[in-house]
């Protein structure tokens, strides 16, 4: 039936040709027909469909583009001394060529092929070598005279010159096998097949055509002879003059911290008494502000990725890849730490750029965006003077024999001392917060031990190595810690505003919050001496740090609340101070899933309330949680930058709803701690009664803490993890100790000052007597 | 003067195949003028491509003149001398001199004087010597009988692709097929063979994509060439934009960018400097072509192709010379093919494999034969049909006589 519709086309198709020959070639131009026809709509497609698209990549190729460096935002602290600043200067740079030696041979090897023209093409490789050889020591002569007009123009010995050249040609060498691993690769994956030749792969990479510095911030004179050097050359035929067309002399900015080492002296007069002398103690302080300034490091992939200067190609922004004169580059600087980390996108600043037509050599320009200066509330000095008398050699950073009472069952003594704890002498590490409390600036922010940029430069391994000192690890702000009993004052708050506890209520502590079971839960002074504080007033209490009076608050306000409240102090959270911080951890409300999120019991609520169990803050965090007390219960976020609004910082005031009596309540609490004789922060019990606080005319409201701590492990077992199986190389209990502090006249707190001291043992004992000299140094700097 | 030689200068369909020619060679020398201003140091290749082009207007003369019958004669030993040079270029003894290497491949014969490329003449023998066997045979109608024609391809395909030139060597098996369907080889015969191709073509592309590396059959740069095309014209992928599909990506953007009108030139050469686009006064002249003229100029180039195929199998179907036929048949083929070779890289639509554009590239091998084509084509379309001539490819009418075709015009007829 098909074939009839067939058979009649072949019959219309005879008849009009009838010769088989015919027919054939009418069928071999169908076929041409029909591919021309596809061929001519492929062609339309492009030029006409398509065009645009087209177009605009075939003439993105007419523009280049130049980058104009811009200027990082400086830092400056509270007085407006420089912490970090990009120094505009000039380099000396040469070509590559010059420094591999390449451009010798190559000047060699253009003499030889041009006085033998005529027989080049016949010689073998070993004979043409053997004439380049001939004329390399001319040229090789001329390089040499080179580097030594360098040498004498700036200043820059031939030894030093030599080991730059070293440094370079290694570190391009590393880029070239680098890079071309990569190519290889890509030809792998492109074809499976190595190349056959060299040819493809030996392209040289960008580093082995371009300039680099050899002399970094010539004076000005220096400059401008070279340049007048180098500008002669371009214009000169001079065999002598060409070889000076390789070397540049090239704007940079370099990142520098003009923090100087300075010498502190240490009035020891007020020092506890063993540790006073005669003379004032000379502390060399370097690097106070090292971990809270930060660092520059070159950028990394993954920040490049995270910001590109190229956004890639997608549908939204069409055919031309965006670019992002902010973005990251390969070779381009980023903050490592702190606030050159935190702040990085407000100091980063914007390239500038020049785009140039190839093609008529006309230009548009874009000028750079400078970054912006951040004007700090740090104030170096006090920085510094905190910082050195936190440095081990002025005794209250070293562990000394009355910081923990000595019994007979010390695992510190005997034949066998157990080394993970810390033994009398050994050098504590720490931190130290001081608040202004009306404005929640920072006035220093320290950690011990302190971290300089000449260690971090000259020997890393000593820095990042230190798995027990960890210099790296800023402790005000980037170690969370176990609170300890820094937090009763914020329980008794909450549970005072919550009605859970009264003015003039007691409770009765008998050794044990249950009697009948007197092995768990108890106080403190009945673990250490059998003895119970009996019944007790809140200030009392605080004063005494009483464990089963705040066992009772957290009973009867149950974890939730607890919880509610140190969230509304701001603890377990971001501070947005303007640096980078860790956050803590509170346990977060929910079903009782998996260990890792509880839901709550009793003995939570119970164990939190005196800072045990888990919860875990910084230092800042909980400098600023007294603030908030100091204030009369109004919350602020911490701020190291002044103006916060400017750099995108959240400005917050909230009124905790804590009533004014129980503020008061609580600060009565604080101020027996440390005026009464029973208050824990009074005086040093173990070296003779002496008062803890001897700063004269200003009150001081202070709370101590002794809390029990994770034990510090290292990665003993190699796995990249930090477990329980891995060895522990420090423990023992942190010492706290918090102060509010007034000036005479003020009616509220000033300042507070938190210091922590990681497994040293009594809070008021070890961190007391550090919050005295910080207030002494609060003194002499002229804040009280 | 003889009659043929008065003969030649009668208006025939030859006569618009040479115009057609002179008109591409014409557009061909103005890209590679446009070409030769976008390079760094002129290369006045375009003035070179002129004396090429008057030197194969001489070779096309002087093709005209010879009667087929002893041009046929020669084929035969024309055929083993190009397949001679072309083991000359595979012999490993050879002098670098003599046979140099230029970008991996031995393709020319360097005699000092004047470069050869025994590839282009092989495809003019191969044509001459197939036209030359076929022309009264009807064994090919059988099977067995398309072996001995194939094996005359293979000869020179194989050594060519051995140079290696893969483009020149590919252009041969479609040349062939069009000249047996033409000399009257059965349809089905030819439908199988044709399925056949398809087949190993389509399963050898989808190989890649499907088979491990341990069993693909063509090489790792043979693949990915194949890739690059496919993503970059159907997936508008730039994976291979800066590696293997480099250049097919530069053309593609330059055939696109020429719009409807084109650049012109000045502006042309601006674009194509900075665009670095390889070869392109020769394998990608058509980019070049496009970018300067734009789609007018592209179709203009298709359009005279087309046009001068059609007048080859013209002049082959009023011709009475088996020979001529056959011949004529497979310069149109050839030219055809090529044509789409070349055009279809520029475009996107077959991979990079080495074809220049006939009469358009630069070089001067390739114009000198292109226009020896030519004049034979003038040479046959000239000559008076012998009287007693042998029906030739009329294999379903054998006892019949042939009547006259409709809408074709007897060359005899206009004597």
């Amino acid at each position: 039936m098909e074939a009839r519709p067939v058979s009649a086309m072949m019959r219309s198709i005879k008849k009009i040709w009838p010769l088989m020959f015919h027919r054939r070639l009418v069928l071999l131009a169908v076929m041409f027909v029909v591919i021309s026809l596809l061929w001519a709509a492929q062609l339309a497609s492009l030029t006409v469909v398509h065009a645009d698209r087209h177009r605009e990549r075939a003439e993105s190729v007419l523009e280049t583009r130049e980058l104009v460096p811009t200027r990082r935002g400086a830092i400056y602290d509270r007085y407006g001394r420089p912490l970090a600043v990009d120094r505009v200067s000039h380099d000396l740079a040469v070509n590559f060529s010059l420094i591999s030696g390449r451009w010798a041979y190559l000047r060699a090897l253009r003499e030889a092929r041009r006085v033998h023209r005529h027989q080049w093409a016949e010689l073998a490789p070993a004979e043409r070598d053997h004439l380049i050889d001939r004329y390399r020591p001319e040229y090789e002569a001329q390089v040499d005279r080179l580097w030594e007009e360098i040498s004498e123009m700036t200043g820059v010995s031939l030894t030093e010159l030599d080991q730059r050249k070293d440094e370079i040609r290694r570190r391009v060498a590393q880029i070239r096998g680098s890079v071309l691993h990569r190519r290889l690769q890509r030809r792998m994956e492109e074809v499976d097949e190595p190349p056959t030749t060299a040819a493809g792969l030996a392209v040289p990479i960008r580093e082995e055509t371009e300039y680099h510095a050899i002399a970094e911030g010539l004076d000005e004179e220096t400059r401008r002879r070279l340049e007048s050097l180098t500008l002669l050359a371009r214009g000169s035929d001079d065999p002598e003059h060409i070889i000076w067309r390789l070397v540049s002399v090239q704007p940079s900015t370099r990142r520098e911290y003009p923090v100087d080492k300075v010498v502190i002296p240490i009035d020891t007069s007020t020092f506890p008494s063993t540790l006073r002398r005669s003379e004032p103690l000379r502390i060399e302080v370097d690097g106070a502000e090292t971990l809270l300034v930060g660092l520059m490091r070159p950028v990394w992939s993954e920040d490049i990725a995270r910001r590109p200067f190229r956004r890639p190609r997608t549908a939204d922004t069409g055919r031309r890849p965006e670019l992002d004169l902010g973005g990251y580059l390969v070779g381009d600087t980023i903050g490592r730490m702190g606030l050159e980390l935190s702040l990085e996108s407000s100091l980063r600043g914007r390239r500038g750029e020049r785009v140039i037509q190839l093609d008529t050599m006309e230009s548009t320009s874009r000028a750079p965006e400078p970054g912006s200066d951040v004007h700090l509330t740090l104030d170096l000095r006090l920085q510094q003077r905190i910082q050195a008398m936190m440095h081990p050699d002025a005794g209250l950073m070293r562990s000394q024999p009355w910081h923990l009472r000595r019994d007979v069952h010390d695992p510190r003594y005997g034949e066998n001392p157990d080394r993970t704890l810390v033994q009398p002498g050994d050098p504590l590490t720490g931190g130290a917060v001081v608040l202004d409390v009306r404005t929640g600036e920072i006035l220093a922010a320290v950690s011990v031990p302190q971290l300089s940029r000449a260690q971090l430069e000259d020997d890393p391994r000593s820095v990042w190595g230190d798995v027990l000192n960890r210099p790296f690890v800023n402790r005000a702000v980037g170690l969370n810690w176990k609170p300890g009993s820094t937090l009763k004052s914020m329980v008794l708050a909450g549970a005072m505003a919550d009605g859970v506890h009264r003015v003039g209520q007691t409770i009765n502590c008998t050794g044990a919050l249950d009697p009948r079971n007197p092995e768990i839960m108890r106080c403190w002074i009945y673990r250490q001496f059998g003895q119970t504080h009996g019944h007790l007033e809140a200030p009392e209490a605080l004063a005494r740090s009483c464990n089963i009076f705040f066992y009772v608050l957290g009973r009867d306000l149950g974890a939730r609340r607890v919880i509610d409240w140190y969230e509304r102090f701001g603890l377990g959270q971001h501070q947005q101070s303007g640096v980078a911080d860790l956050s803590g951890s509170l346990p977060r409300s929910g079903p009782r899933t998996t260990s890792n999120t509880p839901g709550f019991t009793q003995s939570d609520a119970i164990f939190m309330a005196i800072g045990q169990g888990p919860v875990e803050w910084t230092l800042l965090q909980s400098a600023n949680a007294y603030a908030a007390l100091g204030r009369g219960g109004i919350y602020m976020h911490p701020t190291i930058v002044r103006d916060r609004e400017a750099l995108g910082l959240p400005v917050v005031r909230q009124d905790m709803a804590i009533p004014p009596d129980v503020i008061e309540y609580v600060l009565r609490g604080l101020d027996e701690s440390s005026n009464t004789s029973y208050g824990t922060t009074y005086r040093l019990s173990l070296l003779g009664g002496e008062r803890i606080f001897n700063v004269p005319g200003v009150r001081v409201m202070a709370k101590s803490g002794t809390a029990q701590a994770v034990p510090l492990r290292w990665d003993s077992d190699g796995d990249g993890r930090i477990t329980t199986r891995d060895q522990i190389i420090r423990q023992g209990s942190h010492a706290w100790c918090i102060a509010l502090v007034r000036r005479e006249g003020s009616d509220t707190p000033d300042y507070v000052v938190a210091v922590a001291v990681e497994f040293a043992g009594s809070g008021g004992a070890v961190a007391g007597p550090i919050v005295n000299q910080i207030l002494h140094a609060l003194r002499a700097e002229g804040y009280l | 003067m003889s009659d043929h030689n008065w003969s030649l200068l009668r208006p025939t369909a030859a006569w618009i195949v040479a115009i057609c020619a002179l008109a591409l060679s014409a557009i061909g020398i103005a890209a590679i003028h446009t070409a030769d201003l976008s390079a760094a140091n002129p290369t006045g290749f375009a003035q070179r491509q002129m004396i090429w082009l008057a030197l194969g207007i001489i070779v096309m003369l002087a093709c005209a003149f010879p009667h087929p019958k002893r041009i046929g004669a020669v084929s035969w030993p024309f055929f083993g001398v190009c397949c001679f040079l072309l083991l000359i270029l595979l012999m490993p003894f050879m002098p670098r001199w003599l046979v140099p290497v230029i970008n991996g491949s031995r393709r020319w014969i360097d005699l000092q004087v004047l470069t050869i490329q025994p590839s282009e003449m092989a495809r003019l023998a191969f044509i001459l010597a197939v036209a030359w066997f076929l022309r009264h045979r009807g064994s090919h109608r059988n099977l067995h009988g398309l072996l001995l024609p194939f094996g005359i391809m293979f000869i020179p395909a194989i050594l060519i692709t051995l140079e290696p030139d893969l483009g020149g060597a590919i252009l041969m098996p479609p040349v062939l097929f069009a000249m047996l369907i033409a000399a009257g080889a059965k349809l089905r015969h030819m439908a199988a063979l044709l399925t056949i191709v398809i087949a190993v073509a389509a399963s050898s592309i989808a190989s890649i994509y499907v088979l491990p590396d341990s069993m693909q059959v063509l090489r790792g740069y043979q693949r990915a060439r194949i890739d690059a095309t496919i993503r970059q014209t159907f997936f508008d992928d730039q994976t291979y934009v800066q590696t293997t599909g480099f250049q097919q990506d530069r053309a593609r953007t330059l055939v696109g960018a020429g719009g409807v009108s084109g650049y012109g030139a000045e502006r042309s050469s601006v674009i194509l400097r900075f665009n670095r686009l390889p070869e392109n006064h020769n394998d990608m002249i058509y980019a070049v072509i496009v970018n300067r003229f734009g789609m007018v100029g592209g179709m203009a180039v298709l359009g005279l192709f087309v046009v001068m195929c059609f007048g080859w199998l013209y002049i082959s179907a009023m011709s009475r010379d088996p020979f001529a036929r056959l011949v004529c048949v497979g310069f149109a083929a050839q030219m055809f093919f090529q044509m789409t070779l070349n055009t279809g890289m520029s475009m996107g639509l077959v991979p990079i494999i080495g074809a220049n554009l006939p009469f358009v590239s630069y070089g001067g091998s390739s114009l000198i034969i292109s226009y020896c084509l030519i004049g034979l084509t003038l040479n046959f379309a000239a000559r008076k049909p012998e009287i007693m001539a042998r029906k030739s490819f009329e294999f379903e009418h054998p006892s019949e006589d042939i009547p006259k075709a409709r809408g074709f015009k007897s060359l005899s007829s206009s004597t």
